[in-house]
């Protein structure tokens, strides 16, 4: 992670926030996620928009391709265009996930994301959900994965806050102790 | 065996239930890392100065606190720290095993043993910056703390709780005076501890091997961060071994502690300042480069309720500038300092401690009363002496009065040389400096004049011992002393010289 890139788009982000943040819903947050996934997976998108001989113009056209598979609310749109003009295209990504970032911050959501080593199914992720509001005092949305590195148990992680039991963790505490004594 | 899914819900509740009481822990992730230094997103609440834990097994120090990021100093080199590794908060301070198993142990910054002797049953952990004394809680400086060694104890006097700079270029003997006052500590009740900083190793092996072998260790501790560990334990070294120092102190020990030295604790501050890009300063030392020995040396003192903590920071300096910045920071903290000389050295006045240019601002408040008697007026002999040296090296004839200072001087300069690891005791001293305050010695061959003083002092204690042990109990020197030590003074004249001609003749 490049930590300027990080401080840059965080200015970008909370401007943004600061402007609307009372227009932004959820259905806003999964967009600009779309939006950050699609440029990511599209970094030849991302090598056009960078590019200083290309005009304005013509990747704001470009933009409008891409508008019709994702179908971005106006504000977004603003904020690419002015990316386009500063020529910071490049931070998209990282502006749109600190905007996502910041959000549920203000909104006092946290993501987790849960990793067992075996499938869960819905009542067991709510069941995990509501353990981690009773101790963060926090709306939680997850993600999950199978992680088969954990041999057997589960690994909750945001980007603050970690809890794991698994079998993986004990075997690494075990290590650590006997590398400590010999 | 089939294991059904709603017993698994149920397994899960279960130890989920269980697991409530368990921690939720605040983490970041690595973001950045470079030689003992990384840069970690998250850890929100973490304050400056807290442990956190790797999973990878390392820890380390978080020393800059960023909106985004928080700089941390690892303190295990050898343990590799990968990127988005997780990092854990403690939520708390670095803290410093202190226990009384630790005496005669040597330790890394960490508390590790170095020594091979086992591991350390630590009972007691203490973070390492403390809260400094309040001026009620100390009380004056006023008693000494003898080093054995003869121009500091006449000159240079010592107190307990005192902090007294030992200043001098490479290779002018700065380690061992200090070797020499933890040496005179023995049966004296002082927990001495050793704090060597950016040392070569081998370096250390030889002074644990001196110590070994003067018996020293039995009271003494070694705390270590070689030249090759990771800068943070530099750092943290002598932080270390001052908390090491204060929990003798709080049970009712004095203490002394040595610093060897300061000079490496500011390169590696300094390296760790530049490497979390603070703006440097002077000879880019950062801007608290002040603060960082001016609250590890106030830490030092005398407790009203018992107890003390004595330090001796020994600063190397380059070319005989004393003005550079770090010791002159040094001399402004500590209560005066020993200015070892190269030039002295050279000539064979050994210890080189320069009388001029050294200073004890507590004086003569912590000096035993007989030495304080017998060294009035010695400081006023050498400074005549140098000043009369240095005029008669142009030839100019000297009037008797001025060739009288010129050998006195001389005689001065003879007693206070001295060997190292050949301590004295108070005793010893005041026999010594009695013999020079009485003239004894001006009659005394220049060459013999050391062998004399010894020779005299030894006579003292092994033929009149009560002599001897009155001296060394009380301190003082009384009319009734002196007489009786006059007397054995002429006696032991006679069998001096009758010796010294036995030993021409055959």
């Amino acid at each position: 992670m490049d930590i300027k890139l990080t401080i840059l788009s965080r200015k970008y982000a909370e401007a943004f926030l600061n402007l609307y943040m009372d227009s932004i819903t959820d259905d806003t947050i999964a967009q600009l996620e779309e939006l950050s996934a699609y440029l990511r997976s599209h970094k030849n998108a991302l090598v056009f928009f960078g590019l200083h001989h290309i005009s304005v113009e013509e990747k704001l056209r470009l933009f409008e391709k891409i508008e019709t598979r994702i179908k971005p609310s106006d504000f977004i749109k603003k904020l690419f265009e002015l990316l386009i003009k500063h020529n910071r295209v490049a931070l998209c990504p990282h502006v749109v996930d600190m905007i996502c970032k910041l959000y549920r911050k203000r909104k006092n959501i946290m993501m987790f994301d849960i990793q067992t080593s075996h499938t869960l199914d819905t009542q067991e992720i709510t069941l995990i959900q509501q353990f981690l509001s009773h101790k963060t005092h926090k709306q939680i949305t997850s993600t999950h994965h199978i992680n088969k590195q954990l041999i057997a148990g589960l690994r909750l992680q945001s980007e603050t806050f970690l809890w794991e039991y698994s079998i993986n963790k004990q075997l690494k505490k075990l290590t650590q102790s006997i590398a400590k004594e010999y | 065996m089939e294991i059904k899914s709603t017993d698994l819900v149920s397994l899960l509740e279960k130890s989920l239930k269980n697991l409530e009481q368990e921690k939720l822990e605040e983490i970041g992730i690595v973001v950045q890392v470079g030689d003992t230094i990384c840069k970690v997103h998250g850890l929100d609440n973490a304050s400056q100065g807290e442990l956190v834990e790797f999973e990878g097994g390392n820890s380390g120090i978080i020393m800059n606190l960023g909106e985004d990021f928080v700089d941390i100093f690892l303190l295990h080199s050898s343990i590799a720290v990968a990127e988005l590794e997780v990092a854990r908060r403690t939520g708390s301070v670095f803290k410093a095993g202190v226990c009384k198993e630790l005496i005669g142990r040597v330790i890394n910054a960490c508390g590790n043993p170095l020594d091979g002797l086992g591991t350390i049953n630590t009972t007691e952990f203490r973070p390492i910056e403390a809260v400094i004394p309040s001026i009620f809680e100390r009380s004056p400086v006023n008693k000494p703390l003898e080093t054995g060694i003869m121009a500091i104890d006449a000159l240079v006097p010592i107190g307990r709780g005192q902090r007294e700079l030992i200043i001098g270029n490479r290779n002018t003997g700065k380690t061992a005076i200090a070797l020499d006052t933890i040496l005179n500590q023995k049966g004296k009740n002082v927990i001495c501890i050793y704090v060597s900083i950016g040392q070569r190793q081998a370096n250390l092996a030889r002074i644990v091997n001196f110590l070994q072998a003067h018996g020293a260790m039995d009271y003494t501790i070694v705390v270590s961060a070689d030249a090759g560990e990771a800068v943070l334990n530099q750092y943290l070294a002598p932080y270390v071994g001052c908390t090491i120092g204060e929990y003798f102190r709080d049970n009712g020990y004095d203490s002394l502690i040595i610093y060897d030295d300061l000079s490496n604790h500011a390169v590696a501050f300094r390296e760790m300042s530049l490497l979390l890009r603070r703006a440097p300063g002077r000879e880019a030392y950062p801007g608290d480069i002040f603060y960082l020995h001016s609250r590890l040396l106030e830490r030092a003192g005398k407790l009203a309720r018992g107890g003390s903590l004595t330090a001796l920071p020994i600063v190397t300096i380059q070319g005989d500038d004393i003005t550079a910045y770090v010791p002159t920071n040094l001399i402004s903290i500590t209560d005066g300092q020993i200015f070892l000389d190269t030039r002295l050295f050279n000539q064979g006045i050994r210890p080189a401690v320069n009388v001029e240019l050294s200073v004890s601002r507590v004086g003569n408040a912590a000096q035993a009363p007989a030495i304080k008697k017998l060294t009035k007026g010695m400081r006023l002999d050498l400074a005549q002496y140098h000043e009369l040296q240095n005029f008669a090296q142009f030839g100019t004839e000297l009037d008797e009065i001025s060739q009288q200072r010129l050998q006195r001087g001389a005689v001065v300069i003879e007693i206070l040389k001295q060997e190292q690891s050949a301590v004295y005791s108070l005793a010893d001293q005041a026999l010594i400096l009695f013999l020079l305050n009485e003239n004894f010695l001006d009659k005394v061959e220049l060459t013999q004049v050391r062998n004399f003083a010894i020779q005299f002092a030894s006579y003292v204690k092994s033929v009149y011992q009560d002599v001897y042990s009155t001296i060394a109990k009380t301190g003082d020197l009384t009319d009734e002393d002196k007489n009786k030590t006059r007397e054995i003074a002429k006696e032991f004249s006679l069998l001096f010289v009758s010796n010294k001609e036995a030993g021409s003749r055959f």
